[in-house]
C-alpha cells in the first residue's frame, strides 16, 4: 500500500479521484490550495486508490498522509 | 513596446535570477504559455495583450493590448522545499509594491499578493507550479498590472474593484520603465528569499498592510469567518484574532476588510 503524502500546508479545493479508482503515477489525487496557488497532490505509483483520508476544505498539513493506493491493485 | 526586448536583454546579462526574455503582441495567457513549453530556468515572456489572463480558480485577468504589463518568468527545478512555496506569495508582493514605491507610488497589500491603490486592485500575481514526486519541476510566476487603462476601458463592474496607475495618478506612465524597475525588485527579494531571510520580506510586507488590526473577514467556498487582522507568520498565513481571544491561521481565502453598515468591500 502506497502513501499520497502532502508536500505543504493547504485545503483541500478539489478530490480528483474517488475511493476505487485506477490512477497512473503522476495523476492528480487531490488538489490543495494554499494562499493563491492550487497544487496537486499526486499519486506516486499506479495502482487502485483504496481509502481518500481527507474532506472538501479540510486542511491538510506537510506530511499528512491524503490517500492510500493499492500498486497491485488495478 | 519598441526597444523592450533589448532593454530586458541588457539588464538580464548580468542577473542571477532572469537568462532570456520572448515579447509578444498577444498571447493567451503568459503563464499558460511558459507551462505549455519548454523554455530554460530563467525566461521571461511578456505580452502585449492576453486573450485569457488568467487569476486564481480561473478568474478571469482583464488584459487589452497596449496599455498594461503582463508578463511571466519560469523556474526550472528551484531548489526549493515545496513546504516554503505559499512565502512566494508574499515575496512577490513586496517586489511589485517596493519598485511601484520608488517611482513615487503609494501602494498597499491586500493578503497574501494583491497589490492595491486607494482599496482598488493595481495588480495581481499568479504562481503555479508543477510538481514531479515531490519536488518542484516547474514554476511560473506571472504579473499583471493595470497602467495605462483609462476609466472607459473598464466595465463598471470592474471599476468597482480595480483601477490603473493613469487613473489613480491622473498620469500616463512608461511601461518599460516600470517593467524593468519591477525585474529589479523581483530578482532583489528573491534573492533575499533564497538566502532564508523570510522575517525581512515578512516585516517589508506588513509595513504595506494597511488592515493590520483591521476587522475582516474571509471568504471561502461555503464559509465566512470574522476577526481582526493581526498579521502574517513565518510562512505568509494570515494570523486572525477571533472574537474569543483565540488566533486563526488562514491558509486561502478571500479576505476584505470589513465597512460599517456594510457586507463587502
Amino acid at each position: 500500500m502506497a502513501e499520497v503524502v502532502a508536500q505543504m500546508v493547504g485545503k483541500v479545493w478539489k478530490i480528483v479521484a474517488n475511493e476505487g479508482d485506477c490512477v497512473e503515477e503522476g495523476d492528480p489525487i487531490i488538489i490543495i490550495e494554499s494562499m493563491k496557488m492550487e497544487i496537486p497532490i499526486e499519486a506516486e505509483v499506479s495502482g487502485k486508490v483504496t481509502k481518500i483520508h481527507v474532506t472538501f476544505d479540510q486542511t491538510v498539513n506537510e506530511g499528512d498522509v491524503v490517500a492510500e493506493i493499492d500498486e497491485g491493485g488495478c | 513596446m519598441e526597444n523592450l526586448e533589448q532593454l530586458i536583454e541588457d539588464f538580464i546579462k548580468k542577473s542571477s535570477l532572469f537568462s532570456c526574455v520572448e515579447v509578444h503582441k498577444i498571447l493567451e495567457s503568459t503563464n499558460t504559455y511558459l507551462l505549455k513549453n519548454n523554455f530554460p530556468s530563467g525566461c521571461i515572456v511578456i505580452a502585449d495583450q492576453q486573450t485569457a489572463g488568467r487569476g486564481r480558480r480561473g478568474r478571469s485577468w482583464f488584459s487589452p493590448p497596449g496599455k498594461n504589463l503582463y508578463f511571466s518568468f519560469l523556474l526550472v527545478n528551484p531548489p526549493l522545499d515545496p513546504s516554503t512555496l505559499p512565502r512566494l506569495n508574499i515575496v512577490m508582493a513586496v517586489a511589485v509594491a517596493e519598485a511601484l514605491g520608488k517611482l513615487g507610488i503609494k501602494t498597499s497589500v491586500k493578503w497574501p499578493n494583491d497589490i492595491l491603490i486607494n482599496g482598488k486592485k493595481l495588480a495581481g500575481i499568479l504562481i503555479e507550479s508543477v510538481f514531479e514526486k515531490d519536488k518542484i519541476k516547474k514554476l511560473v510566476i506571472g504579473t499583471g498590472i493595470n497602467i495605462n487603462t483609462d476609466h472607459d476601458d473598464f466595465t463598471t463592474d470592474i471599476l468597482t474593484i480595480a483601477t490603473s496607475l493613469k487613473i489613480a495618478t491622473g498620469q500616463t506612465w512608461d511601461r518599460n520603465s516600470i517593467l524593468l524597475n519591477l525585474l529589479k525588485n523581483i530578482e532583489l527579494w528573491y534573492n533575499v528569499f533564497e538566502k532564508g531571510e523570510f522575517y525581512k520580506i515578512r516585516d517589508k510586507w506588513l509595513q504595506y498592510f494597511e488592515w493590520k488590526g483591521k476587522e475582516v473577514f474571509v471568504s471561502s467556498d461555503d464559509t465566512t469567518i470574522f476577526g481582526i487582522a493581526a498579521g502574517i507568520d513565518e510562512n505568509g498565513f494570515l494570523i486572525l484574532s477571533l472574537p474569543d481571544g483565540s488566533e486563526m491561521k488562514i491558509i486561502s481565502g478571500d479576505v476584505s476588510v470589513r465597512r460599517k453598515n456594510a457586507t463587502g468591500n
